[in-house]
């Protein structure tokens, strides 16, 4: 175990007596560690962290300089006094539930919980766009198809393709995020499992107070599937108020749901190729800004397509790699990056509010701000070149 | 009985030829077999003629015997085997076997190979069709067209015929020399009329490279159409 500065002990003594143990578990969680590896960490029994995170005992100034270190959090992110979101993981919708690990889920509810702060600092500065989605459950007698099309109508869009999709639901006050590739600090002492962060989860969305919130996956999947999922979560947000998270029909609802946001039936119908082709469906792919799998699936559904013809296009695309990374024109899919919440910010700066100001309000690591935030980080890297002994 | 080694294939003394055409009218290939890379389409198939002859030459050296036409029954029923190797090269590609023929299908190309002659210098403007051979004479005018069937109703996918020429022969090997070609309908000295060809091989095509795997080309296209504009965020400071 490292040895810990004395000036961080000095620090984390004073936040020990105003220790909230809710904190505690958000920050563990938002690492994706479980009691034990923590306890493993700080040299702790699991027990002693239950504890901790139930209130039942408080850490010394050690032990919670500790964590601190552990979970790469500044150890006054522990301090009580702070209003904290209360999400459980099942008042969320998930996606691909069955491969989602608890830890995983726990881990993407801590990242909404720490975004819901960050969104709500901003609106002190900031008025975001009105929430502009039926979100009390009024569509919920709809078929998918027509709760897709009268989501259209609302925001006033035209049958075809539909470009910029999380512009479109950004600028109807959903906050949108991609989730970091891992949570975790980059440190040695992450086990692979956690260093792989929330890849299994594909995708999220809950109704928070105030706002609805979609999150994506970072590691998984390029820019064609995040703008299925993205429809696929509006699907749960407008149908699905209360959420059962993996329930199969929900989930098949909201697939449906999304072919049709993304490529209605009207219009689709008459572009799909009378037999699903590779290079048919690749020029359709970057008109209608979905996937090959995806456009097949639609004709499928349609059926337009066989059973025994998708199968086959499927096994064309396993061979190319492509049901997992499939390759796309990004210059076609540049509203497809969230902005809303760095532009904000970006506005806010003339009040005072920067990235450093927000991290230190909120006792968060610069970098996890910029990240809730969807700021690309570029700063230059520098490189050490070796001299020779002349 | 002792068996004479072979020779080479002797062109009748006193003829002479005109120069081979190399290349005819615009280059057109490379459209076809969007969104592969064509660099790879043209070293996979120019692969796949090397294996047939080599192939057949390494069953002609076990039997023993033999001239052309066994050679070139071997070369055939091999081609018949190189699907896998065609569909790994190129995923989606695939061979047809329309009545007992063999095509590739290849992005929108549906490329037919053709012997065309056994010397490096013999023309592929010369090469002749079977008369007997309705594939052929539909494919010389550009043609193919596949009866539905219960499972494929409707299989009038539209596709460019190319005619893949090449030279060899039994004793040098092959493929010589290799053309794309496009037809433009039938001569009446059963030759074709070509609107254009061109060599199969490139000079950026390296044909022994073994990572030219062809996975489809995905990359821009310059000519998409510019995308509307983005919505406005509505965004502003309190006051």
């Amino acid at each position: 175990m490292s040895n810990i500065e004395p000036r961080l002990i000095s620090r984390a003594e004073a936040v020990a007596r105003v220790f909230s143990p809710s904190r505690l578990t958000l920050a563990r969680q938002i690492d994706g560690k479980t009691k034990r590896q923590l306890a493993e960490s700080i040299g702790k029994s699991p027990a002693a962290v239950t504890q901790f995170e139930l209130g039942q005992a408080s850490p010394t100034g050690e032990t919670l300089a500790r964590c601190a270190q552990t979970l790469s959090f500044p150890v006054n992110f522990f301090e009580a006094g702070r209003a904290q979101l209360s999400l459980d993981t099942g008042s969320v919708h998930f996606r691909s539930l069955r491969a989602t690990r608890a830890y995983q889920r726990q881990q993407a509810v801590g990242y909404v919980a720490l975004l819901w702060e960050v969104v709500e600092s901003i609106e002190r500065f900031v008025e975001l766009p009105i929430v502009d989605l039926p979100l009390s459950g009024a569509m919920r007698s709809r078929s998918p198809a027509q709760a897709a099309h009268e989501l259209r109508e609302l925001w006033g869009l035209a049958p075809g393709p539909l470009p910029h999709l999380v512009r479109h639901a950004e600028a109807r006050g959903i906050i949108v995020s991609v989730l970091p590739r891992t949570l975790a600090s980059e440190s040695a002492s992450a086990t692979p499992e956690h260093t792989s962060g929330i890849g299994n989860v594909d995708a999220f969305s809950a109704s928070l107070p105030l706002r609805p919130f979609v999150g994506l996956a970072g590691a998984k999947g390029g820019l064609l599937r995040r703008r299925f999922n993205i429809a696929h979560e509006l699907g749960h947000l407008v149908m699905h108020p209360e959420a059962i998270p993996g329930d199969q029909h929900h989930e098949r609802e909201a697939h449906l749901f999304a072919a049709e946001l993304l490529m209605p039936e009207e219009v689709i119908t008459d572009e799909l190729p009378p037999r699903p082709e590779l290079t048919s469906l690749v020029q359709l792919q970057k008109r209608w800004g979905s996937s090959v799998s995806a456009l097949c699936f639609r004709g499928r559904i349609l059926g337009k397509y066989t059973e025994a013809q998708q199968r086959r296009m499927m096994i064309t695309l396993n061979q190319l790699g492509w049901r997992t990374n499939e390759p796309e024109d990004e210059r076609l899919l540049t509203g497809e990056h969230p902005a809303l919440l760095s532009r904000a910010l970006d506005l806010a700066s003339s009040r005072g509010l920067t990235v450093i100001a927000l991290a230190e309000k909120l006792a968060l690591p610069p970098a996890l701000v910029r990240t809730l935030l969807g700021i690309l980080d570029n700063k230059p890297r520098l490189t050490i070149v070796p001299c020779g002994p002349d | 009985m002792i068996l004479e080694p072979p020779s080479q294939p002797s062109r009748p003394p006193g003829r002479e030829r005109p120069e081979p055409v190399r290349r005819l009218g615009q280059p057109f290939f490379d459209n076809l077999v969007a969104p592969y890379r064509p660099g790879a389409v043209r070293s996979t198939l120019h692969k796949m003629l090397h294996g047939q002859y080599a192939e057949a030459d390494r069953i002609n050296k076990i039997r023993g015997w033999g001239g052309a036409q066994p050679h070139g029954n071997d070369r055939y029923q091999y081609s018949l085997e190189q699907g896998r190797f065609l569909s790994s090269n190129l995923p989606g590609a695939e061979i047809q076997r329309p009545n007992g023929s063999l095509l590739y299908v290849i992005g929108t190309a549906l490329i037919y190979p053709k012997r065309y002659g056994e010397r490096e210098d013999d023309c592929p403007t010369f090469a002749q069709i079977d008369e007997d051979s309705e594939i052929q004479l539909g494919l010389a005018d550009g043609r193919f067209e596949v009866a539905p069937t219960l499972f494929d109703p409707d299989p009038t996918t539209p596709r460019q015929v190319v005619w893949l020429l090449f030279a060899g022969n039994h004793i040098e090997s092959g493929p010589l020399a290799a053309f794309l070609g496009k037809p433009g309908g039938r001569l009446s000295n059963n030759r074709i009329d070509w609107l254009a060809i061109e060599p199969l091989l490139r000079d950026d095509v390296d044909p022994t490279d073994q990572s030219s795997q062809g996975w489809p080309d995905n990359s821009p296209s310059p000519s998409s159409a510019p995308l509307p504009s983005e919505p406005p965020l509505s965004i502003s400071l309190r006051p």
